[in-house]
C-alpha cells in the first residue's frame, strides 16, 4: 500500500526564482533549502501537489472547484510573462486517473485533465524542490482565485478523501504533499502591496499547534477576501493538512517585511510524517 | 456580451507573446476580435483599470494593463489608480 512520507507548503511568487538568482543569500532560498532537504529525507516517489491555476490551464468558460491531472507528462510556465526557466516534468497518471475515480465514488465530484499547461503556482515550488524534475508530480487543482471559491471544510475533507486514497492505493508508493500558496497576498488589486498580518499569525498559530478544525472554521470566505485576492491559496495547505491527518509540523516559519507594516508574507512549513 | 469578453481578452493576451505584442501596438485592432462592448472599449483604450475593476475584471487578469503598458498605463499609473477603485 501506499504512504504519506512528507508534507510541506511554501510559497510561489513569480519572481522568486529571479531574486534566488540575483541574491543567493535571500531568506527564501534559506527556507527553500530547509523545506527541500526535509522532502529529500522522506525520499518520496510521488508529489502531491495542491496548488491553484492563475487563468492558465483554466478560464472562466471551464473552471472546476477541484480537478485532478491525469496527463501523462506535462510543462510551463506557460504564462508569457513569466521569469523562470522552462520545465518538463513527468506526471503521475495513473495514480490521478485512480484519485479521479475513488473521488467519485466517495462522492466528491472531481475534474480531471488530461492536458495540462502549468503554471507558477505549480512550478515555482518545483524549481527550488526539484528542480531535476525526476519525480513525477499529481497536480490537484484547487479553484482559490476565481469566486466563488470552495468551502475550507470542503477543501479539508477532500485532503482527507485524498489520505485515504492513497492507503488503500495498490502501490507500494511514497507519496510526498506540497501545498503551494500564499496565506495573505493580493496581486494587482486594490489592496496591493499589504499584508494581513494578523491573519497570517493566527493561520501559522493554529497550524503549529494542529487545529485544523478552527483554522477550517476561520477560513470563511470573506476572512479569505480580506486578506487579499491571492488568499484562497490557503485552500491547498488546508487540503494538505486534511491528507496529513492534522498533524502539527516540523518547521513552520513566517517572515513578514518590512516588520512594521509588512508588505509581504512568506510561510513554509514542513510536516514529518512518524513511521513514513 | 458582459465583461467576460474583456477577461477573455486578456487570458488570451497572458498565453499569447503574438497577440501581447499586437494589443502594445495596435489594441483598438486586437479588440476588434473580441465581444466587447462600447463602454468596455472605451476603458480599455483609454487605460481606465479603475472602471474596468469596478466592472469586474479580475485583477490577476487586470494587472496585464500595466504589464504590457496598455492604454497608456505604467506600473505608477496602474497602482495608483487601482488603490483608488476599491
Amino acid at each position: 500500500m501506499a504512504r504519506v512520507v512528507v508534507g510541506v507548503g511554501v510559497p510561489h511568487n513569480p519572481f522568486f526564482p529571479r531574486l534566488a538568482m540575483e541574491d543567493g543569500q535571500a531568506r527564501i532560498v534559506g527556507d527553500f533549502n530547509t523545506v527541500r532537504a526535509a522532502l529529500e529525507a522522506a525520499e518520496p516517489d510521488i508529489l502531491l501537489i495542491y496548488t491553484s491555476d492563475h487563468f492558465v490551464n483554466f478560464f472562466y468558460d471551464k473552471l472546476p472547484a477541484f480537478c485532478v491531472g491525469t496527463a501523462e507528462h506535462a510543462d510551463g510556465p506557460h504564462e508569457i510573462s513569466r521569469d523562470m526557466p522552462w520545465y518538463s516534468t513527468k506526471v503521475a497518471a495513473a495514480f490521478g486517473k485512480g484519485l479521479l475515480g475513488h473521488g467519485l465514488k466517495s462522492n466528491f465530484d472531481l475534474a480531471g485533465a488530461e492536458e495540462l499547461r502549468l503554471d507558477h503556482s505549480t512550478l515555482v515550488p518545483l524549481h527550488f524542490l526539484t528542480p531535476d524534475m525526476e519525480i513525477p508530480i499529481a497536480p490537484v487543482f484547487i479553484n482559490g482565485l476565481a469566486h466563488p471559491l470552495p468551502n475550507a471544510d470542503r477543501c479539508h475533507q477532500l485532503g482527507h478523501m485524498v489520505r485515504k486514497y492513497i492507503e488503500q492505493w495498490d502501490d507500494d508508493a511514497r507519496v510526498g504533499v506540497i501545498a503551494s500558496g500564499s496565506i495573505s497576498l493580493e496581486v494587482g488589486g486594490p489592496q496591493v502591496g499589504w499584508v494581513d498580518a494578523d491573519w497570517v499569525n493566527r493561520v501559522v498559530e493554529l497550524m503549529r499547534h494542529g487545529k485544523s478544525a478552527e483554522l477550517v472554521a476561520e477560513s470563511t470566505t470573506e476572512q479569505l477576501i480580506r486578506a487579499g485576492n491571492a488568499s484562497g491559496e490557503l485552500l491547498n495547505w488546508i487540503a494538505m493538512l486534511g491528507t496529513l491527518g492534522d498533524a502539527q509540523p516540523t518547521y513552520l516559519e513566517a517572515s513578514m517585511e518590512p516588520a512594521e507594516s509588512p508588505r509581504s508574507a512568506h510561510v513554509f512549513g514542513v510536516w514529518g510524517v512518524v513511521g513514513g | 456580451m458582459s465583461i467576460y469578453a474583456v477577461s477573455k481578452f486578456f487570458y488570451e493576451l497572458g498565453l499569447d507573446e503574438h497577440l501581447a505584442h499586437r494589443a502594445r501596438t495596435d489594441l483598438g485592432s486586437v479588440l476588434e476580435g473580441y465581444d466587447v462592448s462600447n463602454s468596455e472599449r472605451a476603458a480599455l483604450l483609454s487605460g481606465d483599470v479603475a472602471t474596468l475593476y469596478r466592472m469586474g475584471v479580475h485583477a490577476f487578469l487586470l494587472n496585464s494593463m500595466s504589464r504590457h503598458g496598455l492604454g497608456g498605463v505604467t506600473r505608477e499609473s496602474y497602482r495608483d489608480s487601482i488603490r483608488a477603485a476599491s
